[in-house]
């Protein structure tokens, strides 16, 4: 019988190249793909995000597990495109730091923990104008957009993104969630008027599917 | 004659950004390579900082001509490859490589006499001895996780665990290119400590492990005390910037050897810190510039005194609000210095 405790933890320890194999092990004793991910794989990465909320693992903790999950997810893909089902489709996020900062590595582990929790995550990069975000967006019809902020001196532009997000045509349309060591709940919820401010990339992934509906 | 402190000092430091919004002044390009123009710029901002803040001890009217040496956080990145980006209101920024293994694998240590930008800072600190008969400050190092990612990227973190081995390998050479430009500016300048911190014994060689709050304890002491240490070895008296709480990897800092300086982020436990490290090594406590922009004087007050209950002993200890951004309100930078002047007086 397939072990799913051990394809559990071969993700929350990060042990990519482990993933694979137990994952081809359970489809060949026929374990249905969308159960593997919805009732195994990302209840891993749920566990590997409580474990980062306690300060019991960090970045790199967090960035293996990650990978490993995608690497489970590669071997499932091609199985759930036959069948016509996405491999994980809880909508579109456009992703970015906001202008005037070009600090990475916290957007980017929001990013690897949003896509392995099953959303499709379009990167922007870093230093992006408002205009960016809203054009990202548009381009691919985002349910949610993202900005991070390391610095105060990003305030200004984290405020100018929502204002011109919330003045566009997708006002109403996509929820906007901001996160960054810069940035507090009053700043954001209050003066800049998002929908949601997430503390860390665990905290990004639980707000991102309450924003839509998802949690 | 060492100086008798009656007080723990606090330090102010504001973000270019607030220099720039509030006055105009630039620290792009030309404030980091035309030495005379960052003369009068300096001068320019220790006069405001006396207009704005001179009844709390800021600045000064007639300040003396400071010839700084300075190249923020990026000389060794701009050396080994990086873009290097210059904004008027912000420090400048070194945007990673993301090289591969084998990119890694192929550097070579940078040339320090020939190579730009660390010629025209040889060539700055000539002009500067002889038009002002000194210099003052420094080369920030970078520090030798911060430029391994700036080399790798975030891959670094995977190679921690897939390939610890490589992950040494350019963890060693990272370190081995902070010690070189240690040994190439010293000689000249006499201090180690100006460019990462203000707060620190200037002759002190200061270390910024902005990232290693990022890592576990665990990860610190197999991928950043063998190379801290080494440093240590070789550069004394040492000290370290850490960025953020300091809690996950304290323990650890207490076995460089012969550590005289911790500064460490808001969110650390800084009484911890002291009571593990010894109260033989100086220790500054940093504000968060967070608090600083959107709390009240009396928030920022509170945490002053907070850092101040802490901090014993007091003799060889420090607070600063580093990185105070545009929209930091004047009260709160009052309200730090005065409660520090009331509150923290050494017995």
């Amino acid at each position: 019988m397939a072990d799913m405790q051990a394809l559990r933890e071969a993700i929350i320890k990060g042990r990519r190249a482990e993933v694979p194999g137990l994952v081809q092990a359970a489809l060949d004793e026929g374990a249905n793909p969308q159960t593997l991910i919805n009732g195994h794989m990302i209840e891993a990465m749920k566990e590997v995000g409580r474990r980062f909320e306690q300060k019991q693992i960090f970045v790199p903790e967090m960035m293996i597990a990650a990978r490993a999950m995608q690497a489970g997810l590669e071997v499932l893909k091609p199985l759930l495109e036959q069948a016509g089902q996405a491999a994980l489709s809880l909508g579109t996020v456009v992703m970015g730091t906001v202008f005037g900062d070009l600090h990475d590595i916290g957007k980017n582990l929001v990013i690897l923990m949003l896509e392995s929790s099953g959303f499709k995550v379009v990167n922007l990069g870093e230093n992006v104008p408002a205009a960016g975000f809203v054009e990202a967006a548009r381009q691919h019809q985002a349910q949610l957009v993202g900005l991070s902020s390391l610095l105060t001196t990003g305030d200004p532009y984290v405020k100018a993104t929502v204002a011109a997000i919330k003045q566009s045509e997708l006002a109403g349309q996509v929820k906007i969630l901001c996160g960054g060591a810069a940035l507090t709940p009053r700043f954001v919820l209050e003066e800049c008027g998002a929908d949601g401010y997430a503390p860390d990339a665990v905290a990004a992934v639980r707000l991102a599917k309450e924003l839509l509906g998802l949690a | 004659m060492v100086e008798q402190r009656t007080h723990v000092p606090l330090g102010v430091g504001f973000y270019p950004d607030w220099w720039h919004q509030n006055y105009g002044l630039s620290f792009g390009r030309q404030y980091y390579l035309d030495p005379d123009y960052r003369v009068e710029t300096q001068a320019q901002m220790a006069r405001l900082l006396h207009q704005r803040f001179g009844e709390v001890g800021l600045g000064h009217p007639e300040p003396r001509p400071k010839p700084l040496i300075t190249f923020g956080m990026v000389m060794l990145p701009a050396l080994l490859g990086c873009e290097i980006v210059f904004e008027d209101g912000a420090l400048p920024w070194a945007m990673p490589r993301n090289l591969g293994k084998e990119e890694c694998r192929q550097l070579q240590p940078p040339d320090l006499a020939g190579a730009w930008p660390m010629k025209e800072v040889f060539a700055q600190i000539e002009h500067l001895k002889a038009k002002h008969g000194q210099v003052v400050g420094d080369i920030n190092v970078t520090g030798v996780q911060n430029l391994a990612l700036k080399l790798r990227g975030d891959e670094l973190y995977i190679d921690y665990y897939e390939d610890p081995q490589f992950a040494h390998g350019l963890l060693g050479f990272c370190a081995q290119c902070v010690l070189d430009l240690w040994r190439a500016v010293y000689p000249l300048t006499g201090s180690g400590a100006v460019d990462v911190t203000p707060m620190a014994d200037p002759q002190t060689y200061v270390v910024p492990n902005c990232t290693v709050e990022q890592i576990s304890g665990d990860t610190y002491l197999e991928f950043g005390l063998p190379y801290d240490a080494w440093l240590a070895g070789r550069c004394q008296p040492f000290g370290i910037h850490h960025c953020g709480s300091v809690d996950p990897v304290v323990e650890h800092y207490a076995k460089v050897p012969g550590l005289t300086f911790m500064e460490a982020g808001f969110g650390s436990d800084f009484a911890r810190a002291r009571a593990i490290l010894g109260p033989q090594v100086a220790f500054n406590a940093r504000i968060s510039p967070v608090l600083m922009k959107n709390g009240t004087p009396q928030e920022v007050a509170a945490a002053v005194r907070e850092a101040l209950a802490q901090g014993a002993p007091l003799a060889n200890y420090s607070i600063d609000t580093v990185g105070l951004t545009f929209g930091t309100p004047d009260e709160n930078v009052r309200a730090a210095l005065v409660t520090a002047r009331e509150h923290g007086r050494i017995s």
